[in-house]
């Protein structure tokens, strides 16, 4: 298992290395100068020049890029024009905003969508089952700007028992995390059910079953793992989402995470931070198609990877 | 198994977050939602509105803005020469900045030096500043700014944020990171800023003028206007910037908040290229502005919360003077332009901001230019496309005419003359981008600016506004106000006519 991660990972140099370039350049190619966005459209040619000069794009892009491979082999992914202060420090502050707020609506979105999934399931067509799977479909098919509103109306402006503007701290997570899980939730439920169905139809349930087994031990023990397998792939794709930023949950709840940097940093034109932030989701899909793989493995002691 | 790991990992999350949690403020801090965030606040270096605004709080300049008019801050007194040549100032005694260091002559000295370093990061400063050839310590507190050419409307330009002046020990021993350590004067000192979430000042009970009356402030950034609004309305913020047009009832009907509005030194105005067919024809130009009915246009666009304009540069401006009104007339706009060979009108194609006031103006000018035969097209752009290509220089530049907004930032005439009306200014140098020329009005700006005598600038300005009023490079649309939601336990938090929150005397009830 750890050959075979540490070549996954070798493996995704490449493709890295083909964001790194490809990012470079189409950040350049946007029109928009970054030192006039920077500068003020009020600002004389010489303010401009200055600021310029100090984002180094007074240089040639040959020498620009020479300059950015330099201090990514350093891991120094430059300076925000922005923010005033290094991408690696601007990023990590975000990320763990980001990677706080996906992670627990991920939990909440795989624990209630299994266990939705599941009891749908085992009372297939029952009034329970149709009930769960129309309200999957709403959650799906709901905005998240629509609850989000929705929810801030009820809970922060009527009730006023949590704060509207997200952030890291119990209370804060409350809102935006839920509106996030919603509409996963509802794909995961769905994924669950059908795939555990799919699963009981199998010989292998039938013959457990017949062997005298209780139904829950069949589906517990026997049904459940192989049925997970595709849930688990759709769980990590969710996460993978969620991570690379929630653009309309952050702006709605005010919650500072890649999201929200992204757009931050695109207005301004911030090459550095464009360029951190693109490295920074290229990495992550990485890694998490790379855990799903290995969770696999986990799951069902058949697949194994050496 | 495959249970267990999710609910270890929810077990750690939360106590993680349990871990972050918010940091516990001061009980009297008042938490005002901006909606833009800083990027910094060093004077000298910053350009955005939100950096202005807590900037404020922190430093003083050797004079500055209450309200619009000129006040002195850290200058006891101020004088002229008669030619504009040489400004000379008595200091307050006994003020010190936040680190300790005292202010006086020696420090204005060091930190004006400073901002005009080639080197430094305040080039905001030294394009503002860049008149000053020298600065004489006369004494302790007495210190003389002599300019490179006269320059009447100089005392305004110390008067912006970007020459608020901040502790020269503290450039020394924070280097490049200058712009997140603040070290000024003011009444409130520095505490925290957390980047793209919000900046937090404390009291400075030290202060050597009247101290603030509440522990602290903290600017909470919020981008979308409706957060703000829910934020203001759950008591989470009691001010909020920004409100847009749409939402003033809302605040208006709410018990406890109140809408304050401020009239701004800003312009809302459609520039015509004047060089390009047929706005190269001033007829046609006047024609436009007969055609649009602006009392309807604010009503219908932003609510009524605006002041038609009276003459090219904002009624706030010092050098202001009222201009006969281009009154309502599409039968006089149609003659003009058949006058001017266009019978049938023509079409135009306007360039214009993304955003909903800019497509609403964009869609009523529309309406109004069809019923006199224009036909108009509204091109919005992404605010980065669009400044590249109004910035473009004159034979390159493809606008024929854009929807777009100008401000006075020094509250003086100069600047707002010269950065939109003077061949100087052409793009890409400056903000004349409808290419206008006239010498008469060169000639009486540059008479303006040799004289230190406020009466004759003023009259000055007059004239040459009342030249540009007639030649009409610009369809003078309106001055919006800038309008914010508070609520009714504080006071004393309003926008300055520069549309930036001056927070410096907020009080709680």
């Amino acid at each position: 298992m750890l050959r075979y991660t540490i070549r996954r990972l070798i493996q995704a140099v490449p493709t890295l290395v083909g964001v790194v370039v490809l990012i470079f350049f189409f950040v350049r190619a946007l029109p928009g100068d970054p030192a006039r966005l920077y500068a003020g459209t009020d600002a004389d040619p010489a303010t401009v020049e200055a600021v310029r000069q100090q984002f180094g794009l007074d240089r040639s892009l040959p020498e620009q890029f020479a300059y950015f491979v330099a201090g990514l082999s350093r891991g120094d992914l430059g300076r925000s024009f922005r923010a005033n202060m290094s991408v690696t420090s601007l990023l990590a502050r975000h990320f763990r905003a980001t990677l706080v707020l996906a992670s627990i609506a991920t939990v909440i979105a795989t624990l209630l969508g299994v266990l939705l999934g599941i009891t749908a399931a085992r009372r297939r067509n029952s009034f329970i089952d149709l009930s769960i799977t129309s309200a999957s479909v709403l959650g799906i098919s709901t905005p998240s700007f629509f609850l989000g509103i929705l929810l801030i109306y009820l809970f922060a402006v009527k009730l006023r028992v949590l704060p509207v503007a997200g952030n890291v701290s119990l209370k804060g997570l409350v809102l935006p995390a839920v509106t996030l899980a919603v509409a996963s939730l509802g794909t995961i439920a769905r994924f669950a059910r059908s795939s555990l169905l799919e699963t009981i139809a199998n010989d292998y349930v039938r013959t457990a079953s017949a062997k005298g087994l209780s139904r829950s031990r069949v589906i517990n023990k026997h049904a459940l793992r192989n049925a997970l397998i595709p849930v688990v792939t759709i769980v990590g794709l969710q996460f993978g989402f969620l991570l690379s930023g929630t653009v309309i949950v952050e702006t709605v709840f005010n919650f500072h995470g890649l999201g929200w940097l992204l757009i931050q940093s695109v207005e301004a034109r911030d090459y550095p931070a464009v360029q951190g932030l693109m490295l920074v989701f290229a990495l992550q899909f990485i890694v998490i198609n790379l855990v799903v793989d290995v969770l696999y493995g986990v799951i069902d002691p058949r697949i194994s990877y050496d | 198994m495959v249970l267990d790991f999710p609910r270890k990992l929810l077990i750690a999350l939360v106590s993680a977050a349990l871990a972050l949690g918010g940091s516990a403020l001061a009980a009297d801090t008042v938490r005002i939602a901006t909606s833009l965030a800083p990027n910094s606040l060093q004077p000298a270096e910053a350009t955005g509105l939100p950096d202005a605004a807590v900037i404020r709080t922190m430093f003083e300049g050797l004079v500055g803005f209450l309200d619009g008019k000129l006040v002195t801050e850290l200058a006891e007194s101020w004088s002229a020469n008669d030619d504009a040549t040489a400004y000379t100032f008595k200091l307050h005694e006994g003020v010190k900045f936040h680190d300790g260091t005292p202010f006086d002559a020696n420090a204005v000295k060091a930190y004006y030096e400073w901002v005009l370093d080639p080197n430094s990061r305040g080039a905001r400063g030294r394009s503002q500043l860049k008149d000053i050839s020298n600065i004489e310590v006369l004494g302790d507190y007495d210190v003389r700014i002599d300019l490179s050419r006269p320059n009447g409307a100089f005392i305004y330009l110390l008067a912006i944020s970007n020459a608020r002046i901040a502790s020269p020990a503290s450039l020394e021993k924070y280097g490049d990171d200058i712009s997140r350590h603040p070290v000024g004067t003011g009444p409130f000192k520095f505490v925290s800023w957390s980047e793209g979430q919000s900046v937090v000042v404390e009291r400075n009970a030290d202060y050597w003028g009247e101290p603030a009356k509440v522990d602290g402030l903290e600017f909470v950034v919020v981008n979308n206007a409706a957060t703000r609004v829910a934020m203001l309305q759950s008591g989470e913020v009691l001010f909020v910037e920004a409100l847009p047009p749409q939402l003033v009832p809302v605040i208006e009907a709410a018990p406890g908040l109140d809408v304050v509005s401020t009239k701004t030194n800003f312009l809302r105005i459609l520039e015509l290229n004047t060089t390009k067919a047929p706005f190269t024809d001033v007829r046609v130009r006047q024609a436009l502005n007969y055609a649009i009915d602006k009392q309807q246009l604010v009503n219908v666009a932003v609510a009524g919360l605006a002041t038609v304009m009276t003459a090219p540069i904002p009624a706030t401006t010092f050098g202001y003077a009222e201009q006969p009104p281009y009154t309502y007339d599409p039968e006089k706009a149609r003659s003009l332009l058949a006058e001017a060979g266009y019978p049938n009108g023509f079409d135009m194609k306007v360039l214009t901001f993304t955003g909903d006031e800019y497509r609403t103006v964009g869609q009523v000018l529309q309406q109004m230019f069809a019923a006199v035969g224009v036909k108009m097209t509204l091109d919005q752009q992404e605010r980065g496309a669009l400044v590249d290509q109004i910035f473009k220089p004159m034979g390159e530049n493809p606008t024929q005419a854009a929807l777009v907004g100008a401000s006075a930032s020094t509250g003086d005439a100069d600047l707002a003359i010269t950065t939109s009306f003077l061949e100087q200014s052409f793009p890409p140098a400056a903000n004349n981008w409808s290419f206008y020329e006239n010498d008469q009005v060169e000639k009486l700006v540059a008479d303006a600016r040799a004289t230190g005598d406020q009466a004759t600038r003023k009259q000055l300005y007059a004239e040459a506004l009342g030249i540009i009023w007639q030649d009409a490079p610009w369809v003078f649309l309106y001055s919006p106000d800038s309008v914010a939601g508070r609520s009714s336990s504080l006071t004393g938090v309003a926008y300055a006519p520069d549309n930036t929150v001056d927070a410096r005397r907020a009080e709680l009830h």
